[in-house]
C-alpha cells in the first residue's frame, strides 16, 4: 500500500525532472511548440475578429484564412512530430536508464504520459500568451503606424481556444503514441544506445519522388489551368495542399537522392569543405527535410500574402479610376424629357463659389432592366432562378451620338451594343423574342470602363434607334416607367478641396430636388474604398509579419538545434585536428548548400502561383497581370534580401554554439 | 639524438581572477627515442593530463618546451599548429571520439580528407591499417552499430592513418573490457615492434606492463621510471605494482 503510492508520487516525480534537467533538450523544443500554438491561435483568433465582418468580400478573405488555417494544419502537424523525434531520441537515454533502474515499460509509460500532459500545457500556455501579447502589440504598432482607417482591436473568442485545445491535443496524442509504441520496441539497452543512432533514412525514396512529383505537378496543373468561377478558392485550396505535399516529398526524397549521388562522388564527398557537411545531412535527414519545408511552405506564404497586399494596395488606384471615369454623377426619376434648369443654377452658383470649374459634363436618359441569359434570348431576372442576373441600360442613339460626340445612325431593329466585360461577340441579340441586328460591338463609352477580364457578370448597355423602342421592350420585360433615369455626369477643374466642398453642398442641394434619385462621386466612393480595403491591407501586413517570423523562427529553431548536437562533432574534429579556419569553412559550406533550396523553391511555388493570384485578385477588381508580376518580383527581390540577412544571422548563432 | 624531448616543462593554472594558483606540472623533463613505447601513470589529478594535453599541443606550458625531432611547440606559429597537430601525432582517447554521423570507414579518413588527400591515395593507406586492426570487415558500420573495442580500433588506425612520429593514447583501455583491452594492446605492441612510437597514459597496470618503459607522475613532478630491459610482461607488472605501492605510501607518509 505505501509501496505503490511511493511510487505513484514518484513517477510525476521524474517527470518533472526529467523536464528539468534536460533544459536544453526542451527549452528548444517547447519553445517551437509554443510557437506553433501561437501561430495557430492567432489565426483562429483573427478569423473570428469582428474586422472580418467589416471587410469587403469577407467572404473570400474568411474563405482565405481557412485555407491558411487548414495549411497550418498540414505543416504543423509533420513540425511538430520532427521536433517530437527529436526530443525522444534524446529521452531514450534516460528512459533506459530508468528501466535499467527497475522501472517497468508501464511506469516509462506513464512517466511519458505525464511529461506529455505537462509539455502540452506549457506549449499551450505559452503559446496562448505569446499569442495574446504579440497580436496586440502588432495591431497596435500596425494601426498606428500605417495609419489606416479602420478600428479594430485583437478580440478573442472562445471558439479559438477550443480549436487550438483540440488540434494540439490531438498532435499531442499522435505523438505521445508514436513514442510509446517505440519504446514498447526497445529494450532497455537499446534505448541506451539509439540516442546516438542516426536517423533511420526513409524509405522508398523511388516511390517518395514519384509522388512528389505527382503531387507537386498535379498542383501546378491546377495552379496554371485552373478557371476563374465561384470555387476559385477551393481550386486555390487544393492546388496549395497539393503543392506542400508535393514539396515535402520532393524535399527529403530529393535530399536523399542528392546526398547518395554526392557519396557516391568521392571524389566530391571526401573534400574537407563537403565531407561533414554531407555526412551530417544524411544523419539527420528527415529533420533537416521538415525543417527546410517548412522554411520554404511559410515562405512561399509570406511571399504571396505580401503580392496580394502590395498589389491591392498599389492597385486601388486604378480600381476607383476605372469605377468612375466621371468624377460625378447625379440620376434623376425622369425622362429626357426632364428639365435640369433648376439644377443647372445650382451648378453654376456653386461652383462659382467654390472656384470650379465643370468640364465633359453629360446628360442622358436609359431605362435599367435587369435580366438574365436563357436559352439564347434575355429575359426578366427572376429572383429565384439559378442563373446570375446582370444590368442592361438602353439608351437612344441621340443620346449616345450627343454623349459620345459621334454621328451613327441606326435602321429600326439595328442595335450598338456595349458590354462592360467580356465582349458580346455576337451578330445579333434576341431580347424577350425580338430580334436585333447588332450592328456594332461598341469598345468605349466615355461613362463606363470596359474590362474584358471582369468575371462578375455584363452590364450591357444598348443603343436603339428610338425611345419608342426602348418603351417597347420595357414593356415587353415588365418594366413600368419607373426605371427610367435621367443622369447628368462631369468631370471638373480646380483643387481636390474646392471639388470635395462643391460636390458636398451641390449633393445638399440635389436632395431636396423631387426627381432626385441618386448621386455619387469618386471621392466618396475613394474614401469609402480606402476604408475598405485598409482591413484586408492591415490583415495583409499582419500575416506577412506572422509568416516571416514562422520562417525565422523555423530557420532558427533549425541551426540551434543542430549545433547543440554537432557541437561535439565539432570538438571531436579539433582534436583530430581541424583548425578554426576550417570549421568555419564548413559551416559557410553547410549554410550555402541549405540556404539556396528553401528559398529557390519558394520562389518556383510564386512564379507559378501568379496565374492563380491573378484570377482572385480579379475578384477584388484588380485586373492587371502586369502590376502583379512587377509586385511579385518587388516582394522576391526585398523578401531575398530579409531571407540571406536571417540566414547569415541564425547561421551566426549555429557558429556561436559550436565554436 | 631523441625524437621527442621534454625540457623542464612547468604548468600553472590560475583561476579566472588569479586567485589561486595551481601548480600542474613542475619541471618535468624526459626524452623519448624513435621506436619507444612509454607509459604514463599517475593518480588522478597528479598531471598525467596536463601533460598529455601539452605534449598534443592543445595546450601551450607556462615555460619550458617541447621537441619533436628537433622543432620547438613554442616556435611552431598558432595557425600552423592544427596540421602539424594533425600530420606528426595521432590521438587514442578513452571515450574513441569517433563521429556518429560517419561510418567507421569515413571516421578513418577523417584526419586524410582534412589534410586534403586524394581519394586513391586514401584508399592505399586505408588497406594495411584495417588489416592490422583487423576492422576491415567493419568498415561500413557506424559506430553505435559495433562494440567498444571494434570502437577503440578504428579510433587507432584513424591515429595510424596519416602515419604519425608519435601516437599518444590516453587511458586506451579504460572503456573497454578485459578481453578488448587486451587485444588492443597486443595490437599496439605488433605496432610498436613494427617501429611506431607510442606514448600512453594509462591508470591501468595491465597496459602499463605491455610498455617498455614506464614513468610514474606525482604531484606534477615525474616520481620514477622503470626500464622493462629483458623482463616479460609479468615481471613488469610487479614491478609496477611494487613501484605504485611505494608512491601511495609516499601519499600516505604525506598525510
Amino acid at each position: 500500500m505505501t509501496n505503490s503510492s511511493a511510487k505513484h508520487a514518484l513517477l510525476p516525480k521524474l517527470a518533472f525532472s526529467g523536464i528539468r534537467k534536460n533544459g536544453s533538450v526542451y527549452i528548444p523544443y517547447l519553445a517551437a511548440s509554443s510557437i506553433a500554438v501561437a501561430i495557430f491561435f492567432i489565426f483562429s483568433a483573427v478569423s473570428q475578429n469582428k474586422l472580418m465582418k467589416n471587410i469587403p468580400y469577407s467572404d473570400y478573405v474568411v474563405m482565405l484564412m481557412y485555407i491558411g488555417q487548414f495549411l497550418l494544419c498540414v505543416i504543423l502537424a509533420p513540425f511538430l512530430s520532427s521536433i517530437n523525434s527529436f526530443l525522444i531520441k534524446r529521452k531514450k537515454l534516460e528512459l533506459g536508464l530508468y528501466s535499467i533502474l527497475g522501472l517497468e515499460k508501464k511506469h516509462i509509460g506513464i512517466i511519458m504520459i505525464i511529461e506529455t500532459i505537462i509539455n502540452y500545457f506549457i506549449s499551450v500556455i505559452c503559446g496562448i500568451i505569446i499569442a495574446i501579447v504579440f497580436s496586440k502589440l502588432i495591431f497596435m504598432l500596425l494601426l498606428n503606424l500605417t495609419g489606416l482607417p479602420i478600428t479594430t482591436d485583437f478580440t478573442v473568442s472562445p471558439i479559438s481556444f477550443v480549436i487550438t485545445l483540440i488540434y494540439f491535443g490531438a498532435v499531442s496524442l499522435f505523438n505521445l503514441g508514436i513514442n510509446l509504441f517505440k519504446v514498447s520496441m526497445t529494450n532497455p539497452i537499446e534505448l541506451f544506445k539509439s540516442s546516438k543512432k542516426g536517423e533511420k533514412q526513409p524509405k522508398h525514396v523511388l516511390l517518395r519522388t514519384v509522388f512528389g512529383i505527382l503531387f507537386m505537378g498535379g498542383g501546378y496543373f491546377i495552379a496554371l489551368t485552373g478557371k476563374l468561377d465561384g470555387s476559385i478558392f477551393l481550386t486555390f485550396l487544393f492546388a496549395v495542399w497539393l503543392v506542400v505535399m508535393g514539396t515535402h516529398f520532393l524535399f527529403t526524397s530529393g535530399s536523399i537522392s542528392f546526398i547518395k549521388s554526392c557519396m557516391k562522388n568521392k571524389k566530391f564527398y571526401y573534400r574537407k569543405e563537403n565531407f561533414i557537411t554531407i555526412s551530417g545531412m544524411l544523419y539527420r535527414l528527415k529533420k533537416s527535410a521538415s525543417g527546410l519545408v517548412n522554411i520554404c511552405i511559410f515562405g512561399t506564404m509570406a511571399i504571396i500574402t505580401l503580392i496580394c497586399t502590395i498589389s491591392l494596395f498599389l492597385g486601388q488606384n486604378e480600381v476607383i479610376k476605372a469605377s468612375y471615369p466621371m468624377e460625378a454623377e447625379y440620376y434623376f426619376n425622369a425622362d429626357s424629357s426632364y428639365d435640369t434648369s433648376a439644377f443647372d443654377g445650382y451648378i453654376r452658383e456653386l461652383s462659382s463659389a467654390n472656384s470650379v470649374k465643370i468640364k465633359d459634363r453629360i446628360d442622358f436618359t436609359y431605362a435599367k432592366l435587369s435580366i438574365m441569359e436563357k436559352d439564347g434570348q434575355f429575359v426578366k431576372y427572376e429572383q429565384n432562378d439559378m442563373s446570375y442576373p446582370s444590368d442592361m441600360r438602353l439608351i437612344t442613339i441621340a443620346d449616345y451620338n450627343k454623349t459620345q460626340n459621334e454621328n451613327k445612325t441606326l435602321s429600326e431593329n439595328e442595335v450598338l451594343l456595349f458590354s462592360s466585360a467580356a465582349d458580346y461577340g455576337k451578330p445579333a441579340i434576341n431580347l424577350y423574342g425580338t430580334e436585333f441586328t447588332v450592328k456594332e460591338e461598341l469598345q468605349n463609352l466615355n461613362f463606363i470602363t470596359k474590362e474584358p477580364k471582369n468575371p462578375q457578370g455584363s452590364d450591357y448597355y444598348i443603343v436603339m434607334s428610338s425611345a419608342e423602342w426602348i418603351n417597347k421592350e420595357m414593356a415587353d420585360f415588365g418594366y413600368d416607367k419607373s426605371s427610367i433615369n435621367y443622369s447628368v455626369r462631369f468631370n471638373m477643374d480646380g483643387d481636390e478641396t474646392a471639388r470635395k466642398s462643391f460636390l458636398k453642398t451641390l449633393d445638399e442641394k440635389f436632395g431636396a430636388l423631387t426627381e432626385a434619385n441618386l448621386s455619387s462621386n469618386i471621392y466618396d466612393y475613394s474614401d469609402d474604398l480606402h476604408a475598405l480595403y485598409g482591413g484586408l491591407l492591415f490583415l495583409g501586413i499582419f500575416f506577412g509579419i506572422i509568416f516571416s517570423v514562422c520562417m525565422i523562427l523555423i530557420m532558427y529553431y533549425k541551426q540551434i538545434s543542430e549545433g547543440f548536437e554537432d557541437k561535439a562533432n565539432f570538438d571531436i574534429m579539433r582534436k583530430v585536428g581541424m583548425s578554426d579556419n576550417e570549421v568555419k569553412k564548413t559551416i559557410r559550406r553547410q549554410v550555402q548548400m541549405i540556404f539556396l533550396i528553401p528559398i529557390s523553391a519558394a520562389i518556383l511555388h510564386t512564379i507559378i502561383a501568379v496565374k492563380i493570384i491573378s484570377m482572385m485578385m480579379v475578384l477584388l477588381k484588380i485586373y492587371s497581370l502586369n502590376l502583379i508580376i512587377l509586385c511579385a518580383l518587388g516582394v522576391i527581390v526585398v523578401f531575398g534580401i530579409f531571407y540571406a540577412i536571417s540566414y547569415v544571422v541564425t547561421a551566426r548563432a549555429y557558429y556561436k554554439i559550436v565554436r | 639524438m631523441a625524437m621527442l624531448e621534454v625540457q623542464n616543462l612547468k604548468k600553472i593554472y590560475s583561476t579566472r581572477f588569479g586567485g589561486n594558483k595551481v601548480q600542474a606540472l613542475d619541471e618535468v623533463s624526459f626524452s623519448i627515442d624513435a621506436g619507444e613505447y612509454v607509459a604514463v601513470m599517475g593518480e588522478s589529478g597528479s598531471g598525467k593530463t596536463t601533460l598529455l594535453n601539452l605534449l598534443a599541443s592543445l595546450d601551450k606550458p607556462t615555460s619550458g618546451d617541447i621537441l619533436l625531432d628537433g622543432v620547438s611547440f613554442s616556435k611552431i606559429k598558432n595557425k600552423d599548429l592544427c596540421s602539424f597537430r594533425r600530420d606528426k601525432l595521432g590521438f587514442v582517447f578513452q571515450d574513441f571520439n569517433l563521429l556518429d554521423s560517419l561510418s567507421l570507414r569515413d571516421n578513418i579518413f577523417l584526419p586524410l580528407v582534412l589534410q586534403g588527400k586524394s581519394y586513391d591515395e586514401m584508399e592505399k593507406r586505408l588497406e594495411p591499417v584495417a588489416k592490422r586492426l583487423n576492422i576491415t570487415e567493419l568498415l561500413n558500420k557506424f559506430p553505435y552499430e559495433v562494440s567498444g573495442g571494434q570502437k577503440q580500433r578504428a579510433a587507432a588506425a584513424r591515429a595510424l592513418i596519416t602515419q604519425p612520429r608519435i601516437i599518444l593514447a590516453d587511458e586506451p583501455t579504460g572503456a573497454l573490457d578485459s578481453k578488448a583491452a587486451a587485444h588492443l594492446l597486443k595490437i599496439f605492441n605488433e605496432l610498436n615492434i613494427d617501429g611506431q612510437t607510442i606514448l600512453m597514459v594509462t591508470h591501468s597496470i595491465q597496459a602499463a606492463s605491455c610498455a617498455n618503459r614506464i614513468l610514474f607522475i606525482k604531484d606534477g613532478k615525474l616520481f620514477n621510471q622503470i626500464y622493462r630491459g629483458v623482463a616479460g610482461n609479468e615481471e613488469m607488472f610487479r614491478r609496477i605494482s611494487d613501484c605504485l605501492t611505494v608512491l601511495q605510501s609516499e601519499v600516505n607518509k604525506n598525510d
